[in-house]
């Protein structure tokens, strides 16, 4: 596929695009992650970050980004393009990683980067409340913590919280998949759910 | 709050947008009036978003790759602006590209050395090889070619190494780690099971193949840089996938992975189950390696 096959069906219609993505349509996903890929790395890399921290918090945001459509926090408005959305996001993530590492004495600048002739473009009036979703301690967390801890679980605990929490599988479900009534299904991932919690002091 | 099943079935009912608004208003005025219960609620839905982001996230790393092997990424034609503010990372850790030279370099003078004394310790008065044999490469070999040791030369021919009989060696003075370069393919082939028609279908399959492969890949990729502990990591997460492709290809590069790091033992068992797997694609190099090492 080309990248414009990739977007094809999207060009003319954010509003598909963003049901797509609801739908957890891979065609969509490839798309989004093409376009923002092509819009905000270059960005960056331009302005001296390494390709692989550019990718890893694109990665990072843009999984971040998609849950929270998932579950309705971003909600599709007209005259927003999401990837336009989305790269404020990460614009903003950038600069700010950008000022934690410099406080920490982790880079040196050799000159000032701003201000930077087009940072208005990426100035959307973003409440401090959603911006804070991204940021590198919640990050931290989701991708270190969080993940850690989840595949330190026992693997049957592992596949029944991915089909409750991720695929959203109904107990029935779950219940059929372990082989057992739903009663039992409904206390294995409470127990599992609990320990994960607990044990990890999430 | 200590959190009861029905507490919890309440919340995660109320996250996944179940009940009648009138429920749902309900439910959130208890949470006003219940602190604990909106903190629990919090942590709920952190726990479960965060969850689907590392989902997200190994997806995405999929969908990275397919675009990479597809040639669809751009980079590589933005060249940074030196008039523009450039950062310089004080460590060296934001340059670790530029390392990989000197490291394939240094393994490439280890293995001459080793391939020295290799030589030297045979029985019959074997010479030192004049030039490096191009047999046994490192996983960054790029520079191996270049590297020409000062060595004495000789007058004897001698044979590469792979016809070299080996019957009055010590199997002592072969380190069989030395292996891992003849049978490491940083190239993974996974055949896809879906065809492009039912692209859309089956998401949840679908995706967790996508998940798998990208661990996969990122094992070898790890394997490639010498980081034998985060591809046993990403390979035992993949050990149990439910496509046998990915099973395989994880059984293999664990074998792989603890040749590594030269744990002979936990390799030989892996080797031993790869080899007795008659659906595993590498069970033929899997008993030729094991023989070699055993």
């Amino acid at each position: 596929m080309t990248p414009q096959d990739y977007c094809k069906r999207y060009r003319d219609s954010d509003l598909l695009f963003y049901q797509e993505l609801l739908l957890e349509k891979r065609e969509a996903f490839s798309c989004l992650y093409l376009q923002t890929y092509r819009q905000c790395v270059p960005y960056v890399i331009k302005r001296g970050s390494n390709e692989q921290q550019a990718k890893d918090l694109l990665q990072d945001c843009l999984a971040i980004f998609v849950s929270k459509i998932r579950d309705r926090s971003f909600v599709y408005q007209e005259g927003t393009r999401i990837s336009t959305y989305f790269q404020s996001i990460y614009i903003n993530q950038w600069k700010k990683s950008l000022d934690l590492a410099a406080r920490r004495g982790e880079v040196s600048l050799e000159s000032i980067i701003s201000p930077d002739e087009d940072s208005e473009a990426f100035e959307t009036g973003l409440a401090a409340a959603v911006l804070q979703a991204y940021d590198e301690e919640e990050r931290l967390w989701i991708f270190k913590k969080l993940d850690r801890a989840f595949n330190l679980l026992a693997e049957d605990c592992r596949k029944v919280l991915r089909w409750f929490y991720v695929e959203e599988r109904s107990l029935r479900d779950i219940a059929g998949e372990l082989g057992m009534t739903e009663a039992s299904a409904t206390v294995k991932r409470f127990k599992c759910a609990k320990y994960l919690r607990e044990k990890f002091h999430l | 709050m200590e959190l009861s099943e029905e507490a919890f079935h309440e919340i995660h009912h109320y996250l996944s947008g179940g009940g009648t608004p009138d429920e749902r208003t309900a439910f959130e005025e208890r949470m006003r009036a219940d602190q604990a219960l909106a903190g629990e609620v919090e942590v709920q839905r952190r726990i479960r978003n965060g969850l689907k982001a590392n989902e997200y996230k190994n997806l995405l790393k999929g969908i990275h790759a397919q675009l990479e092997n597809d040639g669809l990424l751009p980079l590589g034609t933005v060249d940074a602006d030196p008039e523009r503010g450039k950062i310089i990372p004080l460590n060296g850790e934001g340059r670790p590209a530029m390392r990989w030279p000197y490291f394939a370099a240094a393994a490439s003078i280890l293995v001459a050395i080793g391939l020295i004394w290799y030589f030297n310790s045979l029985p019959t008065s074997t010479p030192v090889a004049s030039d490096v044999p191009a047999v046994e490469k490192p996983a960054q070999t790029d520079t191996a070619k270049q590297i020409q040791p000062s060595l004495k030369p000789d007058t004897v021919k001698t044979p590469p190494r792979q016809e070299q009989k080996k019957p009055q060696t010590s199997p002592s003075n072969v380190d069989r780690t030395d292996f891992f370069a003849d049978y490491f393919d940083e190239k993974v082939e996974l055949e896809n099971p879906f065809s492009k028609e039912k692209l859309g279908l089956s998401p949840s399959a679908f995706k967790q193949w996508g998940s798998d492969t990208a661990h996969v890949r990122q094992a070898v990729r790890s394997l490639a840089a010498r980081d034998s502990e985060t591809a046993l990591q990403e390979l035992k997460r993949v050990e149990a996938s439910r496509f046998p492709q990915v099973k395989s290809a994880a059984s293999w590069y664990i074998a792989l992975a603890y040749l590594q790091q030269k744990d002979l033992k936990n390799c030989k068992e892996q080797l031993k189950k790869v080899a007795a797997d008659p659906e595993n694609q590498n069970r033929e190099k899997a008993t030729e390696l094991l023989t070699k090492i055993q």
